[in-house]
């Protein structure tokens, strides 16, 4: 068989003047002299979207405070004394390989674990007290085991860097939220990796205020046969937020399922690039997976960009995608200002719309976090 | 003359079992009504003679014309003139009624040769018999039909291909009376040149227009009774669960 | 120009070979210079960083032109028997006689024939073999030539900037409609070359144009390399349709650049079909620059054994009340890979626009590849955007249900793709249409007819 290449731009970066080192590691370990070495040989990633060229050295202290309020979880400087350490150092692509590296040496926070039975898991990071924080988690779910996350990054910082990892064992279930309330925060980088064995089941919701400048990735491998995964993401962004949010998921099973589900709204110069890949290896007979966003503008200056791709191997599946992009239903809007919401009122009430979907799945003794989120959305209305 | 027979015919979809021992002779020019409650597999009946892939036989005999057809592909028996009507046909875009309608007659009667033009006016002439719009044939294959226009085209379908055997599956749900009038009297025209038919109905109110000579009554995968139209009045009064003994 | 005659290049390119194809030419100074700062561009680019992977096409063992053994003609009885027996096959003087304005015929390097009906001479129509428009038109040439798509675009566009020989000018002007189409049909004949025609036409205010262009090859071991370009200008409310049925041999590499700019009240009308050449890629792209400027796509790819068809749409929102229509459609087969790449760009100032696009691929079989990765830019709030697409094999009850009608599998999937293929079909001329639904047949081993 004649196998074609696929030929893709080359990853483009920029040198920096002062990058993080040795001394800037927190949990100094020897283990990551290598990974270190193989940071600095990386530059920094050039994204033009973004406008990201150029990258500020925050410097990175020790975390102040208390960021796991709930769940039987190690912290990662911890985890790496125990049979997890592999697990902590291990690199994925995610944003960029970059900022995953950086969140594998110089991490002032997260957590690990290895999940076998039912567990609630809270994590709130205060981005406020603490300005950079610098994120590396990751979990195992053993079989059948099923975990509810809920992770909050809140308050004007510098620089936000999570990576995480979770490995879903045959049968478990991770329902995860993150809710990103990070207003005037530098760069917003957050890199997520989930490897399904089979009838492993995932879902992921977040919820985005980013920062000036924010980089969302998750990706989904669906090894496992009947292995299925969900994103719901929306996001707010205002000002002149740039925002590139990115959904991957990965079909290598049989009868794997994908969803992936981005809505959003912009005002003032916000931009938003939403992207979501699909890609259907050739073993992933009778794989179904869809993906839609939507994005409501609601300034003239703002920017929307959607850039959906399938990448097909396999004749046995249902792929699709759609996209739009447009302004506030004008329907919509005269129909409950007929019955006596001023505009601005009736626009709140259509964008929070979006969101309502997404908080009402969250548990409800988070209802600080909820209200949160419902006051992200009105002061940004 | 003996058209289609059925012997102890035995038949699964995966792993589980859906005709349980089927026996049935059709002969020529004989209209033939199964009636049973949904779920009872009188469509599935169909797909199976009919060779439906999805369907396995794991025993019994379809003889037709006194011979074997259990080792035909669906379009071989499609040939030998085993017409299926379905409930919900497919709606095949970019496909007009006209060319798919040619070409199926081209392969069921290679040795009739007619023009494009003799070809249209005999589905003109069909079409008007059927109340349809000419328009019709120059539409997609079942794209956007209503429910009534679905079931007249699958009988204009059956009336041009002009096949020995007719299994008609449901062809009576969802019309209006004037329509299922239309759709009687086509049904009745095409069995005059000795068509055989085989009738599924969930409802007698068809009998009423085309008369059955045998009514079988069909549950949980089998034939469990048999009898003339007076079984199917019998139905209409006490319900299935009353025959069931 | 006899003089001057050239047969044939060495392969590869410099500014020798350059200045022999111009100078054989008669070409004024302006253009020359054209081709030599493109060859610059050409030598300084690096490969498309996207798309097929060209590694394997040597561009220095390419033959940049090659001359027919024939003179542009007016008349089929003055071609050579040889050559215009390939064209006799395609049908192409019989559809000149019953259903075409005008029709030009390029056979490697050169147009052999060009001839237009005198009734559209009267109307003041240009239909001219492109390097005789260059001397006998040059101030409306230049005013024109290679502006839409600079020759520093890409590399290919810098490559055919360079080496450009044959094509088409057409120039209508105001308020005419120009009742039937007119055709040109390129052929390559000979192994390792390239050809590189220049497409141009403008149509004035107010006027109708529909153009049909054709393309094919002969099959060789070694690679052909085909780099066109096609430059339409649409002025204020005129309205252009073009068909396109590129059915390069399976040795040919195709790197095409196709280009509209539509003025205020313009429609321009892309249909276009990519079947033939081991890789291809190719997006025509509309600039909509005038207010309620239109684009519309039917686009088919049909990508068989051996090919990698990367093909796409590329539409630029730049005025208000713009509007684009994309239906593309692709079907992969016997380890083919269709590739989908589009691109809606929605400037700030092209408010109120519209924009629908919608993808479907079908795949045949286990071993072929469909992707598809389409853009969108938005940066107003006032216009409708969206983007569907599906990617799946051909149903199975429809199979059954065709079958069930006495149709062999062979036939019923030959007939779905069919189906699937009509919105594209039906917009072709006649010849094209029976042609296209024989390839299908032979594919499927079907005897539909």
């Amino acid at each position: 068989m004649d196998m074609f290449t696929r030929v893709e731009p080359k990853r483009q970066s920029f040198t920096v003047k002062e990058d993080y080192g040795w001394e800037d590691i927190q949990n100094k370990d020897g283990s990551l002299y290598d990974l270190l070495s193989d940071y600095l040989s990386y530059d920094f990633p050039l994204w033009k979207r973004l406008e990201f060229s150029d990258f500020k050295k925050y410097p990175i202290k020790k975390y102040s405070g208390n960021f796991l309020r709930n769940g039987n979880l190690l912290l990662t400087q911890d985890a790496m004394k125990t049979e997890l350490r592999d697990f902590t150092t291990g690199k994925f692509a995610g944003v960029d390989p970059k900022f995953v590296m950086m969140a594998l040496i110089f991490f002032n926070s997260g957590v690990f674990g290895k999940i076998d039975k039912n567990e609630r898991i809270n994590l709130d990071y205060d981005l406020k007290d603490n300005k950079v924080v610098i994120e590396n988690s990751g979990l195992i779910l053993e079989e059948d085991s099923s975990v509810i996350m809920i992770r909050s990054y809140r308050g004007e910082g510098k620089l936000l860097n999570s990576a995480s990892k979770y490995l879903l064992r045959a049968g478990s279930k991770l329902k995860i939220f993150n809710v990103i309330i990070s207003p005037k925060t530098d760069l917003v980088i957050s890199s997520s990796l989930y490897n399904l064995e089979e009838n492993a089941s995932l879902e992921v919701y977040d919820v985005i205020f980013g920062g000036e400048k924010t980089a969302i990735d998750h990706t989904a491998n669906l090894n496992g046969d009947f292995s299925r995964a969900t994103f719901k993401t929306v996001y707010f962004a205002r000002g002149k937020e740039r925002m590139d949010l990115r959904n991957s998921l990965n079909h290598f099973g049989r009868s794997t399922y994908g969803r992936i589900e981005t809505n959003g709204s912009l005002s003032d110069e916000g931009y938003s690039v939403v992207r979501g890949n699909i890609e259907i290896k050739s073993t992933a007979v009778g794989a179904d997976s869809e993906e839609r966003s939507n994005t409501i503008s609601l300034s003239k200056k703002a920017r929307a960009d959607s850039i959906p791709s399938l990448y097909v191997d396999n004749n046995d599946v249902i792929a699709k995608h759609g996209a739009s992009i447009g302004n506030i239903d004008e329907d919509k809007l005269y129909y409950l200002m007929s019955r006596g919401l001023d505009e601005r009122s009736a626009i709140r009430l259509i964008v929070s719309g979006i969101f309502e979907p997404i908080i009402n799945e969250i548990p409800p003794d988070n209802s600080n976090l909820k209200e949160e989120i419902e006051n992200a959305i009105s002061v940004r209305i | 003359m003996e058209l289609i027979k059925i012997i102890d015919l035995h038949a699964s979809i995966g792993e589980k079992e859906v005709i349980k021992g089927v026996n049935l002779t059709v002969n020529r020019n004989e209209i033939h009504a199964i009636m049973g409650p949904n779920g009872a597999g009188k469509t599935t009946l169909i797909n199976v003679i009919m060779g439906n892939p999805k369907y396995r036989v794991t025993s019994g005999e379809i003889l037709f014309e006194g011979k074997s057809i259990l080792n035909l592909s669906v379009d071989e028996r499609a040939r030998l003139g085993i017409f299926q009507s379905f409930q919900y046909p497919e709606e095949i875009s970019g496909v007009t009624f006209m060319n798919f309608l040619r070409l199926a007659y081209e392969k069921m009667h290679p040795d009739q040769k007619m023009s494009v033009l003799e070809f249209g006016d005999m589905m003109v002439k069909i079409a008007d018999s059927l109340k349809m719009d000419h328009n019709f044939l120059k539409r997609y294959v079942n794209l956007g039909f209503s429910g009534g226009e679905r079931k007249k085209s699958e009988i204009l379908q059956l009336s041009a291909l002009n096949p020995k055997i007719a299994l008609l599956d449901e062809t009576d749900s969802g019309l209006d009376i004037d329509a299922l009038k239309i759709v009687s009297e086509g049904i009745n025209n095409a069995s005059k040149n000795g068509m055989a038919v085989v009738l599924v109905t969930h409802y007698k109110r068809i009998l009423d227009y085309v008369k059955p000579k045998f009514v079988h009554i069909f549950i949980d995968g089998r034939i469990v009774k048999t009898g003339g139209i007076e079984l199917a009045e019998e139905l209409e009064r006490n319900g299935y669960e009353e025959v069931r003994i | 120009m006899t003089n001057n005659a050239l047969s044939k290049t060495e392969p590869g390119l410099n500014r020798r070979i350059i200045e022999e194809i111009s100078e054989s030419k008669n070409e004024p100074l302006w253009m020359k210079d054209i081709r030599m700062k493109s060859l610059e561009y050409f030598l300084n680019r690096p490969n498309p960083n996207f798309g097929v992977d060209i590694s394997a096409l040597d561009l220095n063992s390419i033959v940049n032109y090659v001359k027919p053994g024939a003179q542009n003609e007016r008349s089929w009885e003055d071609v050579p028997e040889d050559i215009r027996e390939n064209f006799e096959k395609l049908g192409i003087p019989q559809a000149e006689r019953e259903a075409l304005a005008g029709v030009g015929a390029q056979y490697d390097s050169e147009m052999v024939y060009h001839n237009m009906k005198e009734s559209l001479k009267k109307l003041g129509v240009i239909f001219l073999e492109m390097g005789t428009a260059v001397r006998e038109y040059p101030d409306l040439v230049k005013k024109y030539f290679m502006h839409l798509i600079p020759p520093n675009d890409h590399k290919f566009a810098a490559l055919h900037g360079a080496v450009w020989s044959g094509g088409t000018f057409i120039y209508v002007p105001p308020n005419v409609n120009v009742p039937m189409p007119i055709q040109s049909y390129y052929l390559m004949g000979s192994p390792g070359m390239g050809q590189f025609e220049h497409t141009l036409i403008v149509v004035d205010k107010g006027s109708k144009l529909e153009f049909i262009e054709g393309c094919s090859g002969q099959n060789y071991s070694v690679s052909n390399l085909h780099a066109g370009a096609v430059e339409i200008y649409v002025e204020e409310g005129a309205t252009v349709k073009f068909s396109t049925i590129e059915n390069w041999a399976k040795n040919t590499y195709n790197l095409n650049t196709k280009r509209a700019s539509v003025d205020k009240d313009g429609t321009i009308i892309w249909i276009s079909g990519t079947m033939g050449s081991a890789k291809t890629m190719l997006y025509p792209s509309s600039i909509l620059k005038g207010k309620g400027a239109r684009a519309e796509y039917t686009t088919i790819t049909y990508a068989g054994p051996g090919q990698h068809l990367d093909t796409g749409t590329k539409v630029f929102h730049f005025a208000p009340y713009t509007s684009s229509k994309v239906d593309s459609r692709s079907i992969s087969f016997g380890g083919g890979y269709a590739f989908y790449r589009g691109l809606v760009r929605v400037s700030e100032s092209a408010i109120h626009s519209k924009s629908s696009v919608d993808c479907s691929a079908l795949m045949v079989d286990n071993v072929s590849k469909s992707d598809t990765l389409p853009i969108i830019e938005v940066m107003n709030n006032q216009s409708e955007i969206g983007h569907e697409a599906y990617v799946g094999k051909i149903n199975e009850d429809q199979i059954y249900y065709l079958m069930s009608r006495g149709l062999t599998e062979d036939d019923a999937k030959a007939l779905i793709v069919r189906g699937f293929l009509d919105p594209f079909i039906k917009q072709l001329p006649f010849e094209y249409a029976v042609e296209f639904n024989r390839i299908i047949d032979m594919h499927f081993n079907s005897k539909i007819g």
